[in-house]
């Protein structure tokens, strides 16, 4: 199985590899489209016990899809879904996420309330935490137009309303606007 | 227990955007300030030429706060931002000890829950902003230059920070 990088910072990774024995470390990403995948991993971590380190680390630093007429985030359901299959207690697993909060609805989800995951939440994550910040002047006498909107990347829905908004009320030359302003 | 995999499956939870004008899709256009060197990813030097960012989040209508890279580059930029995003974004930042400059541009948008309703808090606030005198914004941006110093000081310490209050749970 192949698997993309983490996007884990090396402080972290060196502080929670220290701190835990690390199984696995994946990112959601890797099985959003295919729970299978994620079940095929944890068949390989299964032991007859667990010891109380033991953690297998998904960074969930990807958007989950939440349905109008299901209680929970699909890609949340089906990875706790996995660990229940496989059977391997849920304290094994370390979720690394910057969606502050989702340990209500992960309480939510649990089978047993004792057996719970390790929630860490965070926005620090690779690659736009960088290891050096520059100090930035202002340079107050470089400034021509009062904001800025970057909208490169994936297309959304909410960035072509907001798009439409601006033009529709003639604020274009108030905002600049770019598609491909990242390298 | 079976798994739920929906066809088409989408991440972006954006459904009750449906009235979008076709040629918005295609009318973006790169202005001509949002060019020059990179410093680094996140720390652009064009963003000399503007006080606000409109941060355009990756998810819009979702049930938690989520930062991405997109708004931290204003942090890294010491300029003020507006977070077209999840509801509870400022509080978020607010509770990680980051300033969001809610005396000059009202952040009230960020405690409605509802997606809709705080649409229409963020075309008023993005209005009234942008519309203001370019002097009285690169004012306050000069007045406030202590506070984006702090913000950004905050950000280079975030990640020790962070990790040394894990180390002490």
């Amino acid at each position: 199985m192949t698997f993309n990088p983490p996007k884990m910072t090396e402080r972290y990774k060196e502080y929670l590899y220290g701190r835990y024995n690390v199984l696995a470390h994946i990112r959601s990403q890797d099985f959003d489209y295919d729970p299978l995948k994620l079940e095929q991993l944890l068949s390989e971590k299964k032991k007859e016990s667990f010891d109380s380190d033991d953690r297998v680390i998904i960074e969930h630093m990807d958007t989950d899809y939440y349905h109008p007429e299901l209680k929970h985030g699909i890609f949340l359901r089906n990875m706790l879904n996995a660990f229940y299959k496989i059977d391997i207690p849920t304290f094994v697993l370390l979720l690394f996420t910057n969606h502050f909060g989702i340990k209500d609805e992960i309480d939510d989800i649990l089978i047993d309330s004792n057996d719970e995951p390790t929630v860490i939440e965070t926005f620090i994550y690779k690659p736009h935490i960088l290891e050096r910040y520059d100090d930035y002047p202002l340079q107050p006498e470089r400034i021509t137009m009062p904001a800025v909107c970057m909208m490169a990347g994936t297309p959304r829905s909410h960035r072509h309303a907001l798009y439409d908004h601006m033009v529709k009320n003639h604020l274009t030359d108030l905002i600049a606007v770019s598609k491909g302003a990242r390298r | 227990m079976s798994y739920f995999l929906p066809v088409p499956f989408t991440r972006v939870n954006d459904r009750w955007f449906t009235a979008i004008s076709p040629e918005s899709l295609d009318a973006r256009v790169s202005h001509e300030l949002i060019q020059g060197p990179f410093l680094s990813d996140y720390q652009l030097d064009f963003y000399r030429n503007f006080c606000v960012d409109l941060v355009a989040e990756t998810v819009y209508d979702y049930p938690y706060p989520c930062i991405t890279e997109k708004l931290l580059r204003p942090i890294s930029c010491k300029r003020f931002f507006i977070v077209i995003g999840p509801a509870k974004v400022l509080h978020l930042l607010r509770s990680k000890g980051f300033d969001t400059f809610d005396d000059i541009i009202d952040g009230s948008y960020d405690d409605e829950t509802d997606p809709k309703k705080r649409w229409l808090m963020l075309e008023e606030v993005i209005q009234k902003t942008v519309k203001m005198p370019l002097d009285d914004l690169k004012q306050a941006l000069i007045a406030n230059e202590h506070r984006l110093d702090r913000n950004l000081d905050l950000l280079k310490n975030l990640e020790r920070t962070e990790i040394e209050k894990l180390r002490n749970v």
